[in-house]
């Protein structure tokens, strides 16, 4: 996989957009729903032995009588969680899905870094330079210094070959604690049922999921005519069919009725579709697409 | 002739370029996609292997045999038998048309030569079709028969082929029938046939009726035309009598239209009816037919006033031959009219009008002073230019209408002109005042009304004149060639060669019905 470090370069002075609390156990930036150490104020509560006494708010005292103490929200950090597609499918392309995919990922990764956020990156279905497993989770970090990191990573991910357990492999990447957000970047072409059970898993273990759908022009209008042998990435299935204008309408009519079922599949738990179309810049796709989904500011 | 001859065995050998290409035929494409998920709804066989080869083999063999279909079928025809020739020649005027350079008659000329040449050893009759008559059988030479034929009259309309060629398709071996005729000639016949091409078809246009009628003793005559044309559109007819031209008028042709014209013209001048612009065929584009004179109209009047106005205006009328009552009644009437009740019975008349009297079979009403104003169907023929806005009506009485008939002239107390049919046929027109009763003597309308009735008791008449010059029958003006058929040879039901053509198209068909046909194609 090839990284753009000249796009990391540019993303300093985005982040991303946090739920209402962070449960990062980091110090950052972001409002936690915990109280203890930090800026903005939460509550009073009584004074117990122990508390510190620069907290006791003694104007209350004066007027009350009674010893309350200050509670104040803590600055947690946020916890991400990147899951990125790097089967058969993805290595298909001008430029490669799996490039444009890490990128992304690497992409969303240092903006999340930048703001002392915790990112666990994680690929699956991949098949490493140096002959590494085909599922692997990937490095994880909470600064900038585990970019580098990251970037090494990824730069040995190849596309791999046979069929994954997408849902298995999100669900172990996720751990045991829930993200504040994650990302799936793939271009989810499996079964409408394995499809479901994928985004549930998404959905369950983030409280701002999100898919990032890649798919190129290859699978929204692919330039085909005459006779082809089709041949599946991942599976190695043939298919042989006639593809004539008629057919191509009809195909272009599926293309749509099936990311509609995707889009109301993630509708339906709670997750964020952002498509993302493998030939679009992705300056244009961060800057624009993601600032508008509210995704980043 | 058998399969096993040389040349259908060389025919055979094509089969060896399909089998080539079949074996030969290039692998599809292989292109590698992200997953054949979204491929699969659009059908195509899903395999492993490189290509399916029980539908290729299948398909090899079903072209294969419908080859062969194809190739017995042609070997095995039966070799043509020398057979009679009928040839029908259609003579009517309409083969004066013209195509191209040439009139379809001398095309027809030429492919008669044509057809006789093909046929050296047939027994060969020659048909006419204007008149229908056979005009040379097979004791005639062909050389006689064709300089017949060449010589023949052109013109007149076709006659009735039916029986004649009913005649010589009822044998036991039917002859073959060929058509040199614009027309579509009788169906149904039970031989052969066979129908050279005469030309494409015509733009033409043509009068096909044409009758004049005096409308009275004054000269006015009514002209009826009928037009017919191969296409639709606008066509200018005009009138004319001699150098003079008595008017035009534009029908709306589709397919066919007629007019009706007035125009004025003494009797016996003969009247040119034209239509304007050129066509295909120009001799149906000009009639010509002679003004008859007028017919009168015996009328007798049954009055007690023989002075009245009834009587002045019958009197006055040019066409009217009067008698009144006390005169002699002509043999037959044409009109009578009742103003009194006679003695005995009412002689015999084709119209009978009865003016505010009972009669046998039509009885008034009392007479009633209170008649109220008057309304009248304005569309009456009987009423044309006849206006009875205020008319003064001093007394009159109601007319009930009989069963069929028609209320012409209504007030608030009931009917006053009934139209009606009697059972003998003869027209009835009766009223519910007489003339003096109302100051109707004192208008114009009189003398119109009166007009209209004699009118009206003309048109029970044949309409005299002799028939038009240069009217062409429908059927000669709108004549088309039908479509044009090769001579074949008739194979007999179930022969060898209906199984062979159906075999090879049944294995096509399933051919093409085999999954992976286009793809073959391809």
């Amino acid at each position: 996989m090839q990284v753009d470090q000249a796009l990391l370069n540019r993303l300093h002075r985005l982040r991303l957009v946090a739920p209402a609390f962070a449960s990062g156990h980091r110090y950052g930036e972001r409002r936690a729903r915990a109280t203890g150490h930090g800026m903005e104020f939460a509550d009073y509560r009584h004074y117990q032995a122990g508390d510190d006494l620069r907290r006791v708010d003694w104007n209350a005292w004066t007027r009350l009588g009674a010893v309350l103490v200050r509670l104040f929200h803590e600055d947690r950090n946020l916890r991400i969680h990147i899951h990125l597609d790097a089967s058969g499918s993805m290595g298909l392309g001008s430029p490669r899905r799996i490039d444009f995919a890490g990128n992304l990922a690497l992409a969303l990764a240092a903006i999340g870094l930048v703001q002392r956020d915790t990112v666990r990156l994680g690929c699956f279905g991949a098949a490493t330079r140096d002959g590494g497993g085909s599922d692997m989770s990937l490095v994880s970090g909470h600064d900038l210094r585990a970019l580098g990191g990251m970037m090494q990573a990824l730069g040995r991910v190849e596309p791999g070959t046979g069929t994954i357990d997408m849902r298995r492999a999100i669900l172990g990447h996720a751990g045991r604690r829930r993200a504040d957000r994650s990302f799936l970047i793939s271009d989810l072409l499996v079964e409408e049922s394995d499809m479901r059970r994928v985004i549930r898993a998404l959905a369950a273990t983030s409280s701002r999921p999100a898919l990032l759908h890649v798919l190129g022009p290859e699978e929204r209008n692919p330039d085909l005519m005459g006779t082809v042998e089709l041949v599946d990435a991942e599976t190695g299935d043939h298919r042989f069919i006639e593809i004539t204008p008629s057919l191509r309408e009809a195909y272009v009519e599926h293309v749509t009725e099936w990311l509609a079922t995707v889009q109301r599949l993630c509708a339906g738990y709670g997750v964020q579709y952002l498509p993302a179309p493998s030939d679009e810049p992705l300056d244009d796709l961060i800057t624009q697409t993601l600032r508008r989904a509210a995704v980043v500011e | 002739m058998t399969i096993g001859a040389p040349i259908w065995l060389a025919l055979a050998v094509l089969a060896l370029p399909i089998i080539f290409a079949f074996l030969r035929q290039p692998a599809p494409r292989p292109v590698v996609v992200a997953s054949l998920l979204l491929y699969k709804a659009l059908g195509g066989a899903e395999s492993r292997r490189r290509r399916p080869p029980r539908d290729e083999l299948l398909a090899l063999a079903l072209m294969l045999c419908a080859l062969l279909a194809v190739i017995a079928a042609l070997a095995l025809r039966p070799d043509p038998a020398p057979r009679d020739l009928v040839v029908v020649l259609d003579n009517s005027a309409s083969m004066n048309a013209t195509v191209g350079d040439q009139t379809r008659f001398e095309r027809a000329i030429e492919a008669l030569e044509s057809a006789l040449a093909a046929r050296p050893d047939s027994a060969v009759t020659l048909i006419a079709t204007a008149p229908a008559r056979i005009v040379a059988d097979e004791s005639v030479s062909r050389a006689a028969l064709l300089e017949w034929a060449r010589t023949m009259e052109v013109s007149g309309n076709d006659g009735d082929l039916a029986p004649l060629l009913s005649a010589a398709c009822a044998v036991d071996e039917p002859p073959e029938v060929v058509f040199l005729s614009d027309g579509p000639g009788p169906a149904g016949l039970d031989c052969l046939e066979t129908r050279p091409d005469l030309g494409p078809p015509l733009r033409n246009r043509g009068i096909t009726e044409f009758r004049l009628r005096a409308v009275d003793g004054l000269g006015l005559v009514e002209a009826w035309v009928e037009v017919q044309s191969t296409a639709a559109g606008p066509v200018v007819v005009v009138l004319s009598a001699g150098e003079d031209e008595l008017g035009r008028v534009t029908l709306a042709v589709d397919p066919a239209a007629e007019g009706r014209f007035r125009l004025m013209a003494r009797a016996g001048r003969q009247i040119t009816a034209r239509l304007d612009g050129v066509d295909d065929w120009a001799d149906d584009d000009i009639v010509h037919a002679v003004v008859p004179p007028a017919l009168r109209v015996q009328t007798h009047l049954l009055t007690s006033n023989p002075t009245g106005y009834m009587a002045a205006a019958l009197g006055a009328h040019p066409l009217v031959d009067l008698s009144i009552e006390g005169q002699a009644v002509p043999g037959e009437l044409d009109l009578l009219v009742v103003e009194s009740i006679p003695d005995g019975p009412l002689p015999a008349a084709d119209h009978v009008v009865v003016l505010g009297v009972s009669v046998p079979g039509v009885p008034v009403g009392p007479a009633s002073t209170d008649v109220g104003p008057l309304q009248w169907a304005e569309a009456e023929p009987l009423l044309r230019h006849v206006d009875l806005e205020r008319l003064h009506v001093r007394q009159a009485r109601v007319v009930p209408a009989p069963d069929g008939g028609t209320i012409v002239v209504w007030s608030p107390i009931g009917p006053l002109m009934v139209r009606s049919q009697a059972l003998d046929g003869s027209q009835w027109l009766s009223t519910g005042f007489q003339i003096g009763e109302t100051d109707l003597g004192l208008r114009v309308g009189m003398a119109n009304w009166v007009a209209n009735i004699v009118l009206w008791s003309q048109q029970a008449d044949e309409v005299p004149g002799g028939d038009p010059d240069g009217v062409r029958s429908p059927r000669q003006t709108t004549a088309q060639p039908p479509a044009t058929t090769e001579s074949l040879s008739e194979a007999p039901s179930g022969s060898p060669v209906i199984w062979a053509v159906g075999v090879a198209s049944m294995c096509l068909v399933v051919e093409l019905f085999l999954p992976g046909a286009a793809r073959r194609r391809t």
